[in-house]
Parts: C-alpha cells; structure tokens; sequence
C-alpha cells in the first residue's frame, strides 16, 4: 500500500482532482453547486492545462520563462476570434468597422472555419515559439538572459497587438463571444455547458498523460540533465538545443490549448493575459504546487485561483494580493519543492526525525532504568 | 535545531491557516448556493428578511484601483444614506464588494460570481471599457442589471447595463461646440491608445470637419508612456489653437509636467481633457493645469443645494483632503436612481426594475441637477458643463447647456455623425 502510494502517488491524486471535478456539474444539476462556480472551475483547468507546459519547461527543463502568457494569448485570440466571426455571422466586426476596414482582414480569414481555426490554435505558437527557440536556444543563450528575453518578447508582442486595434480591438480584447457549443451561461443552456466542461476536463487529462508519458522516459531523464548539468548533457552527445527548442515549443503549444480553453469559458480575451504580470503569475502556479512533478502544476493552479476568488470579496476585498504574497514568500523561504515537495519529501523527514529522537529518548531512559 | 523546527512549525501553521480560510471561502459560497439555487436571481436576492443584497464590482487592486476606489466610495455613501433613511422598500442594502483587480477577465469571473452564486438584485461597478464590455454579456446571458458610472465613447446599448456617465453627446460633442463657437479652427488631438480616445477621436474629426475646422495632428501615446518628448515636437509643428486631450491616468500627469518644463502655459497651448477630473488634478498638480479646459455634467464646485450636501457628507465620511469628482458622482446618483426604480416596480426583479426604467420616469434630484432614465437606451438625461481649472485645484463652471442634454450613444441626431457614417454596423 505505501509502495503504490509513493510510486503511484500524483497519479492517484490527479485521479481525485479528475473524479472531483468531474462530480461537479453533476453537484450542479442536484442544486448544490452554483453555474458560476463550475465555469469558474472550467477555467481552472484552463489555468491547470498552462501551468502544465510551464512544469515541463521550467520544472523538468530548468528554462525559466516568463512569457507564456504570449502564447495562452495567441491559442486565445485564434479561439475568440473565430467564436466572433461566428457570432458575426462571417462578416466584419464591430471593432474593425470602427477601426476603418470594410473587409474582413487576409489574416483574420482561415478563422471562419472550424478545423482550420482549431488548427491555427496549434500551429501559431508553435511556429512563433519554434522561431523564437530555435534561434534562441541555437546561441546558447540561457539563465536569467533567456527569461529577460521571454519577458521583452510578451512585451512587444502586448504592444503590437494594442497598436493594431483594428484587427485585435486593442486593449479591449476580443468580447462577447459565445463558446464552441454555443451559449452556456444560465439554466436552459445547462447541457453545452456540461459538455464544455467535460471537453474541458478531458483535455486536462490527455495533457497530464502527455506530460506523464514524456517525463516519464528517457526523454524526460534527459530534460533533467539538461537543467542539472547542460554542458554534461552536450558532452555526452545530446544537442540541447533541439530538446530545448521542442520543449519550448510544446510548452507554448500546451498554454495555447489552454488558452483556447479558457475563451470558451471566459467569454472574452484581452491582451491583459499577453502580459509579463500575468505570465509570472502562470510561474507562480508551478512553484507554489511544486515544480518537476507536473502534479504540483495542476494542484498549484487550482489552489492558487480558488484561493483568489474566494479572498478577493468581502472583508479581505483590499488586502488579499498581500495574503497571496506571503503564501507565495513562505513557500519560497520553507518549501522549496512547493506542496507536492512538502508532502512527499519534507514531512515524511519530519515524521522520520521525530521517530528517531522518540526511539533514542526511548532508548536512553531504558539504558537509564538499567543503570 | 530547536531553532528550525520552530520556524518550520510556524511556516506550517500559516500555511494551514491560510488553506482554512480558502476552504472556509468556498463552504460559505456552497452552503449559500444551496439556501437558494431554485429561486431566480431577483427574487432571491428579496426573499431574505430585511435586507436587500446589491454587488459592487470594482478594482480595489492594481492600477486601477486608484480611480475606482473614489466611485466605490461614493456608492457606499449613498447605500449608507439610504440604510440610514430606512432603505428600500423597507429593507436595508447590503453590499457585497469583490475585486476586479485591474483585469478585465478577473471582472467577468467576479460579475458571474456576484449575479449567479451571491444573487444579488443589481451591480454597481466598472470604470474602463475593457471591464465593462468583458461583463456585458454575463449580465445579458444571466439577466441581471449593471450601472456603470463612467463617462464612455458611446455606440452601446445593452438592457442590461444602465449608463450613468455621459454618453459622448453630452461630453466631447457639446465640448468642440464651444469650442468651433468661441472661434478655435485648428485642433490638435492627443490621446491614450485605447477604445475611448480612439471612438471620442473619430467623432471629434468628423464633427470639426463638418463645421469648417482642421485636425492638424492625431497622436496616440502608450498607456503607460511617460516620455511626451516626440509628441510635444509634433505639436510644436503643427501650431495647433487648441489641443483635445484624452490621455488616461499616468499619461497626463507625464504630458503636463514636460509642457510645463518647456514652459508652455495653457495660453500658448491650451486643451480640452474629457480624462482630468478632481482628483487627478490634485495628482497633476493646479499650478500646471491652471486655465486649462475640461468637460463634464458635474464638478465639486457645481452650485446645488444638493451638491452642498453630497460634498459634506463624502468629506465628512472619507475625509477632508477627499475631493468629489464627475464619476463618483454618478456613482452615487446610479444607486439612488436604482432605489426610485425599486420603489416603482415595487419589486426587486430585474424585469420589472427595467420596465420602470422603461417607463423612462425614473429621476433623481443629483448633485449635478436633476438626471433623468432615459427609457429606450437607458443612459442619463444630464445637464453638460464646460469647466476650467484654477490655481486652488478645483474646477469652475465656465459654460453650461441651457437645458439637460438627452442621451444619444449612438450620435443618430447629429447630421455630421450620420453623414460621416459613425454608426457601429448591425
């Protein structure tokens, strides 16, 4: 039983967060549960799905990124802007008229269509990041330079899209958009919202088997080289940049799916996901659940967000970003490993030190008896 | 040794106390849901014992928490006044506050949470046009009612938001009639890159245009530009008699101080800000905006009894140093506009507050003058004033509309607009 547990354990308890997540609509459906609170939810695993990619690049790979909010930006904008021209019925909208255009822009087109739409979610950051990582990671450039680049990139990337307000209703984003399934706000529409929130949840799940199966091989090992010891890695004949550059690249992909995601259930996309805050944010996540153990990923990002929605309201409505912060400060300074770490590494130490002193107090007041 | 293990146990000890009060913050919100999951919104929202329970939805964090605190103040203040009067219909407002934090998804999560697990009758909040548009369709899709109380660029209609702000009718369109009327010709318009200067900017052009004046620059800074060097050079160029300011926040205080370091005063470049209310020149600073011009329906000098009173008790409540300001005013009028409402449909449902409302009937006597519901597109029948900042910070009515001007997003009214083609497309 405890060997399954340690070997099986993030397993098992992503099982849990599944199998809960999943019982809620149907807490819904029985009146125990509010709509918001399962859209809320859906979201969550959206945030889940990002924080994911991001474990795999910074937890396993050592490259600290702090510009994947860029890409759940772009798996965004590709997902709403195709929900728009569909609630548009194909023609222009409202923000392009405003903005001077009388056609539906060249680059905007592909987005009329369904698979093409839900291919360009994929190959869009996929193509920019490959760019970026290729070129990147090609030069060796690493550390602390590359997440300085990471941030300037989002940066310029916040910037073009706010200057180009006629294709992308600058900094108001891209609204009133309906999801894939259709509308899913309030009780007629109970159904598609359900099924939303299954996709949803299933889409976590192949993401976490993804992860799981990657990490688990060599090609995982591997990435942990990489972070442990990058000159080894080259030395023993790997070319890191290609494994650097394709994890970058799956990474982004994985923020754009979840990206794509969190539109359906959002309603509306701003550039304020594109930017640096929100993509340290994303970091945050990992680091609080526990970085390198893709679980802690998805149990940070829960944790992280349902905390926030919850203390930001009522008595704390000014004083829950500093609550935050020291959650995020202890977590820092005590468990470096984050929950996952504390969990599976901290307090069985604890739990076995403590036995120890037992045993030897023990041990010396019987020797002490025999004196 | 001793020493780490106390630390350890510490850490632990926060850390648990801070996984308690998340699971505490999510039992509350299930044990609500499950009191009253059946009932509507509205009607649950009345159906507690005496009190009725209404949202506020504004940023309390991040960079807009500055400007939206004033406007949740005002709205507090005008619950408080009502509660201590004896309510609503006979029952007291409850508020319940949630944080949009600066980010416009943040608000839409928070309205859906406020309309769908609180049940709150209505919601008073949103400052930029990025929150307000995020949540429009979450008040459309679960039928609540929003009021929104900043001035905005129009060219929106929901029934389900009520516009307590001017529309641009009665801001930037009465704004440039006095202007072309006093005899300026040559504009120069400079705004922040986002939807309100870039809308206020497409009407102002058309309306100049059609009256025989010139645009003789168009500039956008960043949202968060603090250097002004480029910009002042264009204008410097282009000689403009005038120059329409629609910088947001950071931006004027950036483009003031480096006008004033050239030592231009507003009598070689004066303007006209839609943006610079009270409490931002407070910030800028008087000396540096002194004689410059702004538009509004309301200011902390406007001479009503009403005023007098509002002015008082937001001083005394939050206070002396607090300056009132154009949206906090409407702030406070939204909440007691939606108070006559309430007692004219005798309920709190949104549907027959909206018929009220339809009725187009619904007024309060406001610190600006009486405002009125307009019943089809649910903005404000307000009074518009010309106003002009002197050396003591505040802002002195320089010219007012002879009557309330009636709202119109849409600028249907004016043959410039129509001709120019400023019409959102269906």
């Amino acid at each position: 039983m405890n060997k399954l547990i340690k070997k099986q354990g993030s397993n098992i308890c992503f099982g849990v967060i599944a199998v809960v997540l999943a019982v809620m609509p149907l807490l819904y459906s029985a009146g125990l549960m509010n709509s918001s609170t399962v859209l809320f939810l859906g979201k969550c695993t959206a945030f889940a799905i990002a924080a994911m990619g991001i474990d795999l690049i910074w937890g396993y790979t050592g490259i600290l990124s702090l510009g994947h909010g860029l890409y759940f930006a772009l798996g965004g904008y590709a997902m709403a802007m195709y929900l728009k021209l569909q609630s548009t019925g194909g023609k222009i909208t409202d923000f392009m008229h405003t903005g001077g255009l009388t056609e539906l822009p060249l680059a905007w087109k592909p987005f009329l269509n369904l698979p093409l739409s839900l291919i360009m979610v994929i190959v869009v950051p996929a193509a920019v990041s490959g760019v970026i990582g290729y070129f990147i990671f090609k030069s060796r450039v690493k550390g602390v330079y590359f997440s300085i680049i990471s941030q300037a990139l989002t940066w310029a990337a916040y910037s073009i899209f706010i200057a180009l307000s006629p294709y992308t209703n600058g900094n108001v984003g891209i609204t009133e958009i309906k999801s894939i399934f259709g509308s899913i706000k309030g009780e007629s529409n109970k159904s598609r919202m359900f099924l939303l929130f299954y996709v949803a949840l299933a889409v976590m799940i192949g993401v976490y088997a993804l992860c799981k199966f990657l990490v688990g091989r060599k090609f995982g090992k591997l990435l942990i080289a990489i972070r442990d010891g990058e000159n080894r890695t080259y030395f023993s004949g790997y070319k890191v940049s290609s494994y650097k550059t394709f994890v970058y690249v799956l990474s982004a992909v994985i923020a754009a799916v979840a990206g794509a995601v969190f539109v359906n259930f959002n309603g509306s996309i701003t550039p304020s996901q594109m930017t640096i805050s929100y993509s340290i944010t994303m970091v945050i996540w990992v680091a609080i659940g526990g970085r390198g153990t893709i679980i802690g990923a998805v149990i940070g990002a829960f944790l992280i967000n349902l905390c926030e929605y919850n203390l930001s309201s009522g008595a704390m409505v000014e004083i829950w970003q500093y609550i935050i912060g020291a959650v995020f400060c202890i977590t820092i300074l005590f468990f470096k490993g984050g929950i996952v770490g504390f969990v599976k590494d901290q307090l069985p130490e604890m739990i076995a030190s403590r036995k120890n002193k037992k045993a030897k107090t023990e041990k010396a007041s019987a020797e002490k008896v025999k004196a | 040794m001793k020493k780490v293990s106390l630390r350890k146990i510490a850490a632990l000890a926060a850390s648990m106390a801070m996984f308690a009060m998340t699971l505490a913050g999510c039992g509350s919100t299930a044990s609500d849901s499950g009191a009253s999951s059946d009932g509507t919104t509205s009607a649950a929202a009345a159906s507690g014992d005496d009190t009725v329970k209404v949202g506020l939805l504004h940023s309390l964090t991040g960079s807009m928490a500055i400007s939206e605190k004033a406007v949740r103040d005002a709205e507090v203040l005008a619950i408080d006044e009502i509660n201590s009067a004896g309510g609503v219909l006979g029952k007291q407002i409850v508020y319940v506050e949630e944080d949009g934090a600066s980010e416009p998804s943040t608000f839409a999560t928070k309205a859906e949470k406020l309309v769908d697990s609180e049940k709150v009758a209505t919601v008073f909040g949103c400052w930029t046009s990025s929150s307000r548009k995020a949540v429009k369709p979450v008040f459309e899709d679960y039928n609540a009612l929003l009021w929104y109380p900043v001035q905005y660029e129009g060219m929106e209609q929901s029934p389900n938001i009520v516009y307590t702000g001017a529309a641009p009718n009665q801001q930037i369109v009465p704004a440039i009639e006095y202007l072309l009327d006093k005899g300026y010709k040559k504009f120069f318009l400079l705004g922040s890159d986002y939807v309100f200067p870039r809308t206020a900017n497409m009407i102002i052009t058309a309306q100049v245009q059609a009256a025989g004046g010139e645009v003789v620059g168009e500039e956008y800074a960043d949202m968060d530009q603090t250097d002004f060097a480029a910009i002042i050079s264009k204008i410097e160029a282009a000689q403009p008699e005038i120059i329409i300011n629609t910088l947001n926040g950071t931006g004027n205080v950036s483009f003031f101080k480096q006008m004033a370091e050239k030592n231009y005063t507003s009598a070689e470049y004066p303007t006209m800000s839609f943006s610079i209310a009270e409490e931002e020149v407070a910030t800028i600073g008087a000396d540096i905006l002194k004689g410059h011009m702004v538009s509004w329906n309301y200011y902390e000098t406007t001479d009503t009894p009403e005023n007098k009173a509002f002015v008082e008790a937001y001083k005394a409540k939050f206070g002396e140093s607090r300056v009132t300001s154009d949206p906090a005013e409407a702030a406070y009028d939204a909440v007691y506009l939606w108070k006559a409402a309430c007692e004219k449909a005798g309920s709190f449902d949104v549907d027959a507050v909206r018929e009220a409302i339809a009725g187009g009937d619904i007024s309060f006597n406001a610190p600006e003058g009486t405002v009125t519901i307009n019943g089809t597109n649910q903005h404000l029948t307000k009074p518009v004033r010309i106003g002009e900042i002197r050396d003591d910070g505040l802002i002195y009515e320089v010219y007012s509309t002879p009557t309330a001007v009636d709202p119109d997003p849409y600028l249907t009214t004016y043959d410039w607009a129509v001709e120019a083609g400023i019409q959102p497309i269906e």
